[in-house]
């Protein structure tokens, strides 16, 4: 057992998910589904809420009844009145048992709640509904807004909020200023309850985002590792016998090398340069975008971490390095290989292009220009300039060529 | 090709690979070429312990080995004589870096050919830095990034600290390297002997070293173990 090698590395996938969210607590409060990553159905304050919700009812049930029986001598029909607060109360304790939150649960509660205040009018003397006597639920109601606004975020509230205030209105006639101040109360609560409850959801959710994320970026990693033991090694491998073979085993040696260049390139793209960065400043890693040209004839001397470089001005570099690659090839001869090294400055980015080709006389390369052949001068020497730096092009004949670009890193002001 | 100095004893050399292909190809490689392969392994805790029992000149080591990173087998034989020459698949810069770091005097791509490696081998015995054009691009970047004080911790960075720096000669020579320039080529190129650009390559991997060791000394110190050392003479 101890033998076992203690460091296994990021090799083995590790279990991401945070202990806390592993307590289940979730499970006792109107649960609807489960996040597979949080192991979390609701925010924590939503979940609060609903739990209060659960003892605020068969309280509200309680005050109602003590109301009523307060008054009930000066009732038309007390025995309405205790009916529908048996309802009420039964209800609410039925509720502390079962948990599960419905939409069709909440029509249930919204519609005891409207149908006690319409019993009102049956169990109360006009003349005391009209005067603006409680209602026979009085706070009760204000439970299923709030309940409205846990389940369904702030419109929920506020459309419950609606039906219990045209209740109200509709039991009382005329409504009187206790009336209108109950109704902006109810409004309040629906709304901020489910401002609240909206705000954590998005928040989760967002959270959630995050976590999904991260869990991509490590199984990246991981699959970048296994490719690169297994894959990469066993292509290399492949290349370099089909070198030593010759003839036709050299050229599926050369497709294995590409494969294995395109490859490697793919497994280890988004780990360098984390993608929010490069969405929200829309800058790009220079090394990336130089990556591209590598093959069997160029080979790239790169820094070992990000260079990150404005958009455009990554395209204008890249398209400087593309013309001096493309000059390579068509000038250097078929044996050439290139070099290019990146090299990052605090306030400048310096670019190498070199081959070991045939080169050429200085002056002839100079006046290609006045010759009607743009390519260098234009491509590389404008670009260059263009973007507030400088090219230095030197070469002589059997020495190949180097081509250096400078150029600052941000836009000059 | 190189004027090789035959050697009294043949080179021995241990083979850290853990793909089995790999591994016979490198052992047959340099057994064809005269060097003594006196073990092979393939994870990272029997590296280390296979050379600290053979004691090899050096240790041809892949980066990506089961068990440790590569950059902690290297700092698990600071303390040999064993040369470390870095042979890896793939372009995970930072990780080449960081075993560079660690006491690495060599560093080659696996798409090289065995001529190549055999080479590379015996001039890492003679104790020349092996350079490719990628890694004299890294340590130029480590270079630039140390001396623009990006280091992560910047916060608790004493004035005194020393940063290392190239002379101008290194960044030059570096910079040859870096555009695939051989060691011959640059010598020309700058009208130095051959020895003098190779003592200039090797001193810019001692510079890194020796930064690196500073920083755990640092290291070391930041965590409160400076009482040791003090208490017994200094």
């Amino acid at each position: 057992m101890a033998a076992w090698p203690t460091p296994i590395g990021p090799t083995v996938p590790t279990n991401n998910v945070p202990a806390e969210h592993r307590t289940g607590r979730g499970r006792l409060f109107g649960v609807t589904s489960r996040s597979p990553r949080t192991l979390r159905s609701e925010p924590v304050i939503v979940e609060a809420f609903s739990r209060g919700l659960d003892w605020f009812r068969p309280v509200a049930a309680l005050y109602a009844g003590l109301l009523v029986v307060r008054r009930h001598d000066s009732m038309t029909h007390p025995w309405v009145a205790f009916t529908t607060i048996a309802v009420l109360m039964a209800f609410s304790l039925a509720l502390l048992a079962f948990r599960r939150r419905t939409t069709w649960l909440l029509g249930v509660e919204v519609l005891l709640a409207v149908a006690g205040i319409f019993a009102t009018l049956l169990a109360d003397r006009a003349e005391d509904v009209a005067a603006g006597q409680f209602t026979l639920p009085t706070i009760w109601a204000a439970g299923c807004v709030a309940g409205a606004a846990v389940l369904h975020g702030r419109i929920g509230g506020l459309v419950v909020a609606a039906v219990v205030s045209g209740a109200d209105l509709l039991e009382v006639g005329t409504p009187t200023q206790t009336t209108w101040h109950n109704i902006l109360l109810l409004f309040m609560l629906g709304g901020l309850i489910g401002l609240a409850v909206d705000l954590a959801r998005e928040g989760m959710s967002r959270y959630e985002q995050v976590v999904a994320e991260r869990e991509r970026l490590r199984e990246r990693d991981r699959l970048a590792r296994v490719v690169h033991d297994g894959v990469l090694q066993t292509l290399a491998f492949v290349h370099r016998r089909g070198e030593e073979i010759g003839g036709e085993a050299a050229e599926l040696g050369g497709l294995a090398a590409e494969q294995e260049r395109t490859l490697r390139r793919l497994v280890s793209q988004d780990g360098f340069l984390p993608r929010a960065v490069e969405g929200v400043d829309s800058r790009r890693d220079l090394r990336l975008v130089l990556g591209a040209h590598e093959d069997d004839r160029v080979s790239l001397a790169l820094p070992g971490g990000p260079v990150p470089v404005e958009a455009t001005r990554a395209e204008e570099l890249d398209a400087a390095v593309v013309a001096a690659l493309d000059n390579v090839a068509r000038h250097a001869g078929d044996d050439a290989r290139a070099w290019v090294l990146l090299e990052d400055d605090a306030e400048s980015i310096t670019i190498t292009v070199r081959d070991n080709g045939v080169g050429d006389e200085p002056d002839h390369l100079l006046t290609a220009a006045s010759r009607g052949r743009l390519g260098v001068s234009q491509s590389i020497l404008g670009r260059a300039r263009a973007l507030g730096g400088s090219a230095d092009i030197s070469t002589r004949p059997g020495g190949g060529c180097r081509v250096v670009i400078t150029v600052p890193r941000e836009e000059p002001a | 090709m190189t004027q090789e100095a035959p050697t009294p004893a043949r080179t021995t050399v241990l083979v850290a690979d853990d793909h089995p292909l790999w591994l016979r190809a490198l052992e047959r490689d340099l057994v064809e070429a005269g060097l003594d392969v006196v073990a092979t392994a393939a994870d990272g805790p029997s590296t280390v312990s296979r050379a600290r029992a053979t004691r090899p000149d050096v240790l041809v080591l892949d980066l990506n080995l089961p068990g440790m990173r590569g950059d902690e087998v290297c700092r698990a034989l600071g303390d040999l004589e064993t040369r470390v020459l870095i042979l890896s698949a793939s372009g995970e810069q930072l990780d080449v870096l960081a075993a560079i770091k660690a006491g690495a005097t060599g560093y080659l791509v696996k798409s090289a050919s065995s001529q190549e490696i055999v080479e590379a081998v015996a001039a890492t015995a003679r104790g020349e830095a092996v350079f490719t054009s990628g890694l004299a691009g890294l340590v130029l970047g480590e270079f630039r990034r140390m001396a623009a004080g990006d280091e992560g911790a910047t916060a608790a960075r004493p004035a005194d600290r020393p940063i290392p720096e190239l002379t101008e000669r290194e960044t030059e020579v570096l910079r040859l390297v870096a555009t695939g320039m051989s060691y011959k080529e640059i010598a020309a190129e700058l009208v130095l002997s051959h020895r003098t650009v190779q003592n200039h390559v090797q001193n810019t991997l001692g510079k890194l070293h020796l930064h690196n060791r500073v920083e755990l000394v640092r290291f070391a110190l930041a965590r409160g173990l400076e009482d040791a050392p003090a208490g017994q003479d200094a």
